[in-house]
């Protein structure tokens, strides 16, 4: 203990000096660009498939018909309902979709005294966060949902000219599987085939070396996924 | 150096099964309840005291105000849906839940993050780093009436929240590492704004410097007290600083580097006398470290490239059968996940391996003997435990 | 489900320090019998209108922080959001505190904790909600250790949406609050007067080890 124990403590008066740091108005102080803050979507580029709804792991988002939204092919004509109750702000749900209709807004600011009044459907209660531009928004070259699409491999003009092999020989397994991972499940285009493909298929073997131990799917758990699927799968025609 | 003196001259017999022999109708003792809602208490856990007079002869951590069981919640998320939910295990530093999840994930399906998104994590966990430190030395302060550093250190973090708002789009809960790499890059004009904050930061650490580390009282409370014997170290798994302010240079980033840390140039800092004056300065110098780091990271990571690698569908995403242990040296100490899968797509058994855990169970039991009340508090902040992560 | 009551609430005989032998029955003796009443304004509206004002002007909020959100209260004590300018400020004991501030979610175990430091404040006291948790489960929806609604368990006046709430929008919800504290309708405490037999028997359902008076004050 020496003499400069006692008297440096009192250098903290020279903040006396100081401009305050407070925010002069912290109620109107817009969030970063980037933000995650509450969703918007656009309901005519949204097509009703439910993958958001999938990937949801607060079980925050539920599928629900909208006045004006006709079922038709290749729309169920159902539209994300998001329960601020559950959601996190993780942005899965944005990152998966699979129009990239669903994006978030940088608002933050929601304060109400029922609870039950958390539940919207993004788009088309009308919110006043419906035009925000910033927000988070799926970077383009980025989904979480396989991408690339396998090339189906084509025979020399000559030799397809007057033979039906290329069509025959179509995909190899292995792309085959890879190409059906990239099948989301919606049930809208294909009621069942792609669908039940994709959940029988292991992790493509190629693309993903060390996943070729993983043969046996078989699990002891009933994937959750497609339970939920079949409370709303008889949407499209 | 001080150590731990076994004065027992207070201090109630042993029965035959090792328990204390305490009688609380005698009127000699009484119990005393420290938390869940008391201000000297590192967030929501109580610490039952039974004290006679003003020293304590007993003390034991009550836990389970915060538990929500992630553990079991994981086992019936996929890969995917585990990763916003494992940043809520620490609320003050959660990116390295999201960080040894993510490893762990690949390292068992054998996707190699790219080199951009590993420099981007280093950032993040540097900057969380420096958050977790700000605030716990406006805590360990504060639970010896020097609420001024906390006002200061909670407007540093401020700034640190800012530059992580920027960056990932979140405040507290990041969300951002993704398995595989990294949500996205640096946004324009980070670096500048960087090197302003770190200044600022830099700034805020010389005032605290000189009105807590150089204060009497603060000195004369804290200097030779809660002693942690280097003997210790092993028994209790003590690890991070409070290993190396006694001198045991514990140190996952550099024992056993992950990310980018091996073309770093970093020493772990170490101080000498384990009481808990050195702890709060090797956590200061620590700090400081990072600020260093942080600015060798911005220096030398590469600006362009993927950020994320060529991935499966998340969506039916089948990990094969394997089992790791992931680690790496967080604020506190070493963090771990450990964690099973069975080839399904959902994980078979996620362990945390949190250091609050070990510092605030077992060390805290042993180290709350024979002190006064009003001690209690600045002991324990000085292990720098978050309730949150000790039960999960 | 009748549980062995610890051994510090069984009933005891004490000797006391003038020698006198008595019987302690620490869950009648400790506590108070009664229970809560609805409160009435006693004067008349124009009264009762500046007295609203002043409260609304005065929120002091316990500084219990049972979930996460309680790291954002942080920001909010100290100078770069700094409440203490809007007449908020954090207080350490349930006495003295009329807002009860539910800070995410709440474990099974914290829910007892915050059962009896609310019922410690004051009336005319006040309950908000953080963030999604205490909303519909949030998060923890699926967790076997957390409550789901805060709403069946405490009247709660306000809830601030967010995973976790900004400074910011915790500060604008306590602004709204101050709002409902001048029109008369943060009414909390009455209804959890009014419904008491309902609030209690929610709570006792997810309570199991229920060792404490039904009401403590
Ligand atoms: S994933 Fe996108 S397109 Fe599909 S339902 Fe959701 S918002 Fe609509
Ligand atoms: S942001 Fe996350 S939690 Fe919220 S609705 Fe989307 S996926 Fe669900
Ligand atoms: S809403 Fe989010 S931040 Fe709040 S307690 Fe729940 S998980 Fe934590």
């Amino acid at each position: 203990m020496s003499v400069r124990d006692v008297l440096s403590p009192f250098t903290a008066w020279k903040n006396l000096f100081r401009d305050p740091v407070s925010i002069p108005d912290p109620l109107n102080r817009a969030a970063a660009p980037r933000y995650r803050g509450f969703h918007q979507n656009d309901v005519e580029k949204c097509i009703g498939c439910g993958t958001c709804e999938t990937i949801c792991q607060n079980g925050a988002i539920d599928m629900v018909p909208v006045e004006g939204i006709e079922t038709k092919s290749g729309d169920s004509g159902l539209r994300p309902r998001i329960d601020y109750g559950r959601c996190c702000w993780c942005a899965l749900c944005v990152d998966v979709c699979m129009t990239k209709s669903l994006t978030m807004s940088n608002a933050y600011t929601w304060v109400e005294n029922d609870p039950d009044l958390f539940c919207f459907t993004p788009g088309v209660d009308k919110k006043h966060w419906d035009n925000a531009e910033l927000g988070y928004h799926c970077p383009t070259d980025r989904r979480i949902t396989g991408q690339v699409r396998a090339h189906m491999r084509e025979l020399e003009p000559e030799t397809r000219i007057d033979s039906f092999v290329e069509i025959v020989q179509g995909y190899s397994v292995e792309e085959a599987i890879l190409e059906a991972d990239r099948c989301v499940a919606c049930g809208l285009p294909c009621a069942t085939a792609i669908t039940s493909a994709a959940w029988n298929c292991s992790t493509p073997a190629t693309r993903f070396p060390a996943s070729a131990a993983a043969s046996a799917p078989t699990s002891a758990r009933t994937p959750a996924l497609p339970a939920t699927k079949a409370t709303r799968s008889p949407s499209a025609g | 150096m001080a150590l731990y003196t076994p004065d027992r001259s207070q201090y109630p017999a042993k029965k035959a099964d090792g328990t204390l022999d305490i009688d609380l109708a005698s009127g000699k003792y009484l119990k005393l309840w420290q938390g869940p809602n008391h201000p000297g208490i590192t967030g929501n856990m109580s610490v039952e005291l039974t004290v006679c007079g003003d020293e304590v002869v007993e003390g034991k951590t009550h836990v389970g105000y915060l538990h929500r069981g992630f553990e079991k919640l994981m086992e019936r998320r996929s890969f995917i849906q585990c990763f916003p939910i494992v940043c809520r295990i620490c609320v003050p530093e959660p990116d390295f839940n999201e960080y040894c999840y993510a490893a762990a994930v690949e390292d068992l399906s054998g996707i190699q993050s790219p080199e951009r998104a590993n420099w981007m994590r280093a950032l993040i966990l540097e900057m969380g780093r420096i958050n977790s430190y700000l605030m716990y030395l406006g805590g360990q302060a504060g639970a010896l009436g020097l609420g001024v550093i906390g006002q200061w250190t909670t407007y540093a973090r401020d700034l640190m929240l800012d530059r992580f708002e920027e960056m990932t789009g979140a405040r507290i809960y990041h969300m951002f590492i993704l398995p595989g790499g990294v949500r996205d890059g640096l946004p324009d004009g980070f670096d500048q704004r960087m090197e302003e904050t770190l200044r600022e930061i830099e700034s805020t650490m010389k005032d605290v410097h000189d009105v807590m580390f150089h204060n009497a009282v603060f000195k004369k409370r804290t200097v030779g007290q809660g002693v942690i014997d280097p003997a210790w170290l092993d028994q209790y798994g003590v690890t991070g600083p409070n290993a190396r302010a006694a001198g045991v240079a514990k140190d996952v980033r550099r024992d056993q580097p992950y990310l980018v840390y091996r073309e770093l140039e970093f020493e772990p800092v170490i101080g000498h006398d384990s009481d808990i004056y050195t702890r709060s300065d090797v956590r200061r110098r620590d700090l400081l470290m990072s600020v260093d780091l942080i600015r060798q990271i911005l220096a030398k990571m590469p600006r362009s490239g993927p950020l994320i690698a060529d991935m499966p569908s998340m969506l039916h995403w089948k990990i094969p059968r394997g089992e790791t242990y992931v680690r790496g040296e967080c604020s506190r100490g070493e963090y771990g996940y450990y964690l099973v899968t069975d080839g399904s797509g959902f994980p078979r058994r996620v362990n945390v391996r949190g250091p609050s855990y070990t510092h605030a169970m077992a060390l805290l039991e042993r180290m709350i003997v024979n002190i006064n009340i009003s001690d209690v508090a600045a002991l324990m902040v000085s292990l720098h435990t978050y309730p949150p992560e000790i039960e999960r | 489900m009748e549980q062995e009551l610890k051994p510090e609430l069984q009933i005891r005989k004490v000797k006391g320090p003038d020698g006198v032998e008595f019987e302690v029955e620490p869950l009648r003796d400790y506590y108070c019998e009664a229970l809560p009443t609805v409160q009435h304004g006693a004067y008349i509206q124009i009264v009762e209108d500046f007295f609203n004002w002043a409260r609304s002007h005065s929120l002091w909020i316990l500084g219990f922080g049972t979930g996460c959100g309680a790291i954002e209260m942080r920001p909010l004590m100290t100078p770069r959001f700094d409440a203490y300018r809007y007449g908020i400020q954090w207080r350490p004991t349930p006495r003295q505190a009329n807002l009860l501030v539910i800070s995410g979610y709440l474990s099974v175990k914290t829910l007892k904790r915050a059962i009896r430091a609310y019922e410690q404040m004051q009336s005319p006291k006040y309950v908000v909600g953080l963030g999604s948790c205490t909303i519909n489960g949030g998060m923890y929806w699926d967790s076997y250790n957390t409550i789901k609604r805060l709403d069946d368990y405490m009247p709660v006046d306000l809830y601030i949406v967010g995973c976790m709430p900004r400074p910011e929008a915790l500060l604008a919800g306590f602004e709204d609050l101050k709002k409902l504290i001048r029109a008369g309708k943060a009414e909390g405490a009455n209804q959890y007067a009014e419904k008491f037999d309902w609030y209690k028997s929610n709570q006792k359902r997810v309570i199991h080890d229920w060792d404490m008076p039904d009401y403590s004050w």
